[in-house]
């Protein structure tokens, strides 16, 4: 058996297919491509497949990787695997490439987001600046739900390792790279929050993308 | 928008297999409107058929719509946008066609909806030049009356020849410049064609039907569509794979059409005869093409009884023989108790042991008997034997309350044959080990409906649901059975627009003008505002609902064409009530229902 990591983007309307979702498109992809792939034993037997980082429901991103187990007699030639999987894909969701898994799931500690943020009303360079304020403070606490539905505070600047904020044409950017570690990370909504606390609501146009998902020395998840 | 919402995957659309094409270089464009939810439009094999098939034209771009959830909609009433279809992401005004099927009678309002929300004015007689024709198709349409108001034409029977047909007709009418009038009017010679305008519906003083003329020409009686061979009956090798769950997730290959039994409540027994299997080897290749190309992991033999296919076994052996090294379960969703053979069960439980279902629909024998059903008890104790001897558990057995002649007796009948499944677990010496049974009991309520011999029949109250509903709960004795019920106002609701006639029109717009909509929903039905949407049309729901009709009575459906003859359908009905025999089965004996007739074939040789 040969472990191969799938690549593959998330973009356009497939960021609206939660992660169960995707599960199950992924699975028949697959099972479509007739690539012969490894079931798990049991009762409930199904289709191995293993995605690193879950990512939320609305984000796009050009980083996703799911792991799969090919049985032997199959070939692992991206040129070949790739095309057939991608047939089976909907609109949206493509594998750029595949290979061999250099990192384990757990040696992710950061991911980097672009934020794209617009309003009608909220002038690009006020974004900026009420993004630039909460990003510079020592300490950014904010209200986390914790598992038992409860809420606790919790300081997000430790978990964001480093920002970069511009305006370019009619969008203001938020560059965001941010700990990842299973136990520690930090969805940029969380952040996003804070930024628009003090204008009061959200602005009309959000749209963040997962750009990296990186090891604790800065190289790319593969 | 889609950020507000619960689940946005429903309008996003983009699935693999959803089928794109250049408006600009095609001559029609037809919008396929499902009246419900995507997860539940999504189900339906007719639509996935019938996207495939018009798609295969090549100047034609079938696309699909489904309605938007409450939260949807008040997304898309606060951003001012209209209800597009999927692919092209164009609202439903901007089509040629706009399609629905009718697949239940608690749709209708959301066909209203639908319209409304895509900008298409709800009236037929309020629609220009520049509007959609609008077309409704699927088995409601036996009885179309209650919509004619809202509808341009009526397509009735089956669609795979018949919507293709209609596609080129269309797009002749529009080559030649006709109006709307002038193409509907012609629209009417297409066989399975009924344009509602075309005739005048006179009615006597007491509210029954006096006369149904047809104008200019128009056909009467409207024949219904039949596809003569299912072999060669266009079947989708690819189908858009949708990718949130839908209620069955999973590839469904219709087995055969039409039934031979002839339960006397059930439409679809009649309303798609003559029974029509298709070959083992089709309904095989079929399967695995469609498999193949979706990766779905489970496979449905559909059909309203599969195991009346006359080559049910070999069929599952050649299904059985790739779909366990595929990885892909098997399921039988209409499997008849006495039909359920050693062999049967074996093979089916090598896929999967979940619970069993099956449909006595009555308590007693004599209930059955009126009924037609056709089984006895001793029957359906030996299908559970053989169910509780292969492993299962889990029985649901499904009935129906308030059918003609029903006592006191028959529903407490429901109650005793349950305990007698419970009772045979524990007698049998084979029983699973510390394993407990359970026999779930799920009781609809009856609906005369047109084209069945109970079409005469009188709908029971609500009281009298209520009371007997009571009857059977407190007449349960063990904690293994438990008991669930559909809701007596629905049905009640439901009887009335399905033995409709067209002045409905005016209840159902003012239902959905006073908030109705998802009527098949716990979450939109309100009984109050039909009952009052009635009451300020001044029609009496009971009227439809509770009476009982003579056999001379014109029904609003009697100038419909589908095959079964009234007469035929006149003795069936006086069989049950005074002779309760049954009949049998089409297989073994012919009963002269009259569709040999409507085909020109004998049903079996
Ligand atoms: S014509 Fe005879 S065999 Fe054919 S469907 Fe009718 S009753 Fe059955």
């Amino acid at each position: 058996m040969t472990d191969l990591r799938l690549h593959f983007s998330k973009t356009f309307a497939a960021r609206y297919i939660s992660h169960l979702d995707l599960m199950r498109t992924m699975t028949r992809a697959i099972r479509q491509s007739g690539l012969k792939a490894w079931y798990t034993e049991g009762f409930n037997s199904h289709l191995y497949l293993t995605f690193a980082l879950p990512l939320s429901l609305g984000f796009e991103s050009l980083c996703e990787t799911c792991d799969i187990r090919l049985l032997e007699e199959e070939s692992c030639d991206p040129a070949e695997v790739i095309p057939r999987i991608n047939a089976g894909l909907p609109f949206g969701i493509e594998v750029f490439n595949c290979g061999e898994a250099r990192f384990k799931p757990g040696e992710i500690a950061y991911a980097r987001y672009i934020c794209e943020l617009a309003d009608a009303e909220f002038s690009c360079g006020k974004i900026q600046d009420a993004a630039c304020a909460l990003l510079a403070k020592s300490e950014i606490p904010a209200q986390k739900k914790t598992k038992k539905g409860g809420m606790r505070t919790l300081d997000l600047k430790p978990l964001i390792h480093s920002y970069k904020v511009y305006v370019e044409g009619e969008n203001c950017y938020i560059d965001l790279t941010v700990s990842a570690a299973s136990d520690n990370a930090l969805n940029p909504n969380l952040v996003l929050d804070q930024i628009f606390e003090p204008l009061g609501r959200m602005p009309d146009h959000i749209l963040v993308k997962r750009t990296q998902i990186l090891t604790r020395d800065m190289k790319n998840f593969e | 928008m889609l950020r507000a919402v619960q689940k946005p995957g429903r309008y996003v659309g983009g699935e693999r297999g959803a089928v794109h094409k250049d408006k600009n270089a095609v001559k029609l464009r037809f919008a396929f409107c499902f009246p419900d939810v995507y997860e539940v439009g999504m189900s339906h094999l007719g639509m996935k058929i019938l996207y495939a098939v018009q798609n295969a034209e090549p100047d034609v771009w079938c696309e699909r719509a489904f309605a938007p959830w409450f939260d949807m909609r008040e997304q898309m009433l606060q951003y001012n946008a209209p209800l597009c279809a999927l692919e092209s992401g164009d609202p439903l005004r901007a089509f040629d066609v706009v399609g629905f099927t009718l697949q239940y009678e608690m749709s209708y309002t959301n066909l209203l909806y639908m319209l409304d929300l895509g900008g298409v004015p709800l009236l037929s007689k309020e629609r220009g030049e520049e509007d959609p024709i609008v077309v409704a198709g699927g088995p409601c349409v036996c009885n179309p009356e209650p919509m004619a108001d809202f509808v341009d034409l009526f397509l009735l029977g089956e669609g795979e020849q018949m919507n293709v047909e209609l596609c080129r007709f269309l797009i002749r009418a529009k080559e030649q410049g006709w109006d709307r009038a002038k193409t509907l009017r012609e629209a009417a010679g297409i066989e399975g064609v009924y344009v509602p305008a075309l005739y005048t519906v006179k009615y006597n003083k007491d509210g029954t039907i006096a006369s149904v003329t047809p104008k200019r020409g128009a056909p009467m009686p409207v024949r219904r569509r039949i596809v003569a061979d299912m072999d060669a009956a266009p079947f989708p090798q690819q189908i858009p794979v949708p990718m949130i769950e839908t209620v069955h997730d999973r590839a469904s290959v219709e087995v055969l059409r039409g039934c031979v039994r002839g339960c006397r409540f059930c439409q679809a027994g009649f309303i798609y005869r003559p029974f029509r299997a298709k070959r083992a080897e089709t309904i095989d290749r079929q399967a695995r093409e469609l498999c193949r190309s979706t990766g779905f992991e489970e496979l449905s033999l559909l059909s309203l009884s599969t195991s009346d296919h006359p080559e049910i076994e070999p069929l599952l052996d050649r299904v059985l023989d790739w779909t366990e090294s595929g990885k892909v379960s098997l399921s039988l969703p209409s499997l008849r108790i006495d039909s359920f053979s050693d062999e049967l069960v074996e093979k089916i439980s090598r896929v999967r042991k979940s619970g069993l279902t099956f449909a006595p629909e009555a308590g007693t024998q004599r209930l059955r008997d009126v009924i037609n059903k056709n089984i006895d008890e001793e029957e359906i104790l030996r299908g559970c034997r053989t169910a509780f001897e292969g492993g299962y558990t889990v029985v649901k057995l499904y009935f129906m309350m308030g059918l003609p002649t029903e006592t006191d007796e028959d529903v407490a009948g429901i109650a005793a044959l349950a305990q007698k499944i419970v009772d045979l677990y524990y007698s049998l010496p084979t029983k699973p080990k510390g394993k407990s049974v359970s026999v779930s009991i799920s009781c609809a309520c009856f609906i005369p409906k047109p084209f069945t011999p109970f079409q005469f029949a009188a709908q029971d109250t609500k009281e009298e649901f209520d009371r007997k509903q009571k009857l059977l709960r407190e007449s349960v004795k063990s904690r293994k059975i438990s008991v669930s019920w559909h809701d007596a106002s629905t049905s009640f609701i439901e009887a009335a627009l399905a033995r409709g006639d067209r002045r409905l029109g005016k209840v159902i717009l003012e239902v959905y003008r006073s908030g109705g909509i998802f009527d098949s929903w716990d979450e939109g039905f309100s009984l109050n505002r039909w009952l009052a949407a009635f009451r300020k049309c001044r029609r009496d729901p009971a009227f439809y609902a509770n009476r009982a009709r003579s056999f001379e009575e014109i029904n609003p459906w009697d100038m419909f064409d589908y095959g079964v003859d009234k007469q035929f359908l006149i003795r069936e009905y006086r069989r049950a009530t005074e002779e309760q025999l049954t009949t049998p089965k089409c297989s073994e004996h012919c009963s002269g229902c009259g569709i040999v007739k409507f085909t020109g074939r004998k049903c079996f040789d």
